[in-house]
């Protein structure tokens, strides 16, 4: 009985105390979901901004599924939710208290941002290698799609970046992590919190994928 | 604390059900290429399936499906303004094209 009193989860639920937690969640975790809406509403802006402006321009808008190396962004796809997979491997890690399996997994993730960044830099490097620069169509590109509007670069190279950018702050964020971890300096809330940034930005992918790749 | 003592959500099957939904996006990406008149299905199903694979990654791998219904109704807000803002660019959609 003493016990059971004595359990922080009894205490809050019969006499909330200023430190309560009214979500049930910790102030870290709150804090990093109210910073995914509001990036999620940055990204929603940019995606919009490419559905309406191509929508407006169906006469010259270029056909992305011939222009983009689907096959090789169906790959990057594929790594980014194996990187989640890895990152949820490394929560269960740490709620065990495995800290080489959290070390492991951590790696493992880091590794696959990683490798999605290489991908899309090659693809960037052809893509403005053939012409399709984020403000102008010039050389071979211009020459395959006459009359297209530069506006497909525009958007594409500002939701894909704003993305990539989000990706190297994740590597970065998980390898600052990793190094706290190695210190001893780390929580399974922490875990958890890194893993729902790296989480957000393969869910924000599986629609900027959809969206921009495949129609 | 919920969060912390629940039983681990089965993540290899996510996993697959996202790689399996992933390859099912890409042969519905191909449709119109086989069948006239298929776009706007197309569009409507990769729409559809774009949105539950986001689903089953906020609910699975970022645990909203363990917390609190308040939580997951305040942290789901963002989607609200995102109908609002689709709504407010129709109309700018519908007059460009004339």
């Amino acid at each position: 009985m003493e016990a059971a009193i004595q359990s922080p989860e009894m205490v809050h639920r019969h006499h909330p105390l200023p430190q309560a937690q009214p979500f049930g969640v910790t102030n870290g975790k709150f804090a990093m979901w109210l910073f995914l809406g509001s990036d999620g509403m940055s990204f929603m802006g940019l995606i919009a901004t490419y559905v309406a402006l191509r929508l407006g321009n169906l006469a010259t808008w270029p056909d992305p599924t011939t222009i983009l190396n689907i096959p090789l962004t169906a790959l990057n796809t594929f790594i980014l939710i194996c990187s989640s997979v890895t990152m949820v491997k490394a929560f269960a890690a740490a709620q065990e208290g495995n800290v080489a399996g959290l070390k492991k997994w951590l790696a493992f993730t880091m590794l696959g941002g990683t490798i999605f960044l290489g991908i899309q830099a090659y693809e960037y490097y052809h893509l403005i290698h053939e012409g399709l620069y984020p403000w102008a169509l010039i050389g071979e590109f211009l020459e395959k799609n006459p009359g297209a509007s530069s506006l497909f670069g525009a958007t594409f190279y500002a939701c894909t970046c704003f993305h990539g950018c989000h990706v190297l702050s994740g590597v970065i964020y998980l390898g600052l992590t990793l190094l706290f971890v190695t210190r001893g300096r780390w929580s399974t809330s922490s875990i958890e919190i890194v893993g729902l940034y790296w989480h957000f930005v393969d869910l924000v992918w599986i629609v900027i994928f959809t969206i921009i790749y495949l129609f | 604390m919920a969060s912390e003592t629940h039983k681990h959500p089965n993540y290899m099957a996510i996993f697959y059900t996202l790689i399996a939904l992933t390859v099912v996006e890409l042969g519905v990406a191909q449709l119109p290429h086989y069948v006239e008149g298929s776009t706007r299905i197309m569009i409507v199903a990769l729409v559809a399936l774009a949105l539950v694979k986001a689903m089953l990654v906020a609910l699975y791998f970022m645990h909203l499906r363990f917390e609190r219904k308040t939580f997951v109704i305040l942290v789901s807000f963002p989607l609200v303004l995102a109908v609002i803002l689709i709504i407010a660019l129709l109309p700018d959609v519908a007059g460009f094209g004339h």
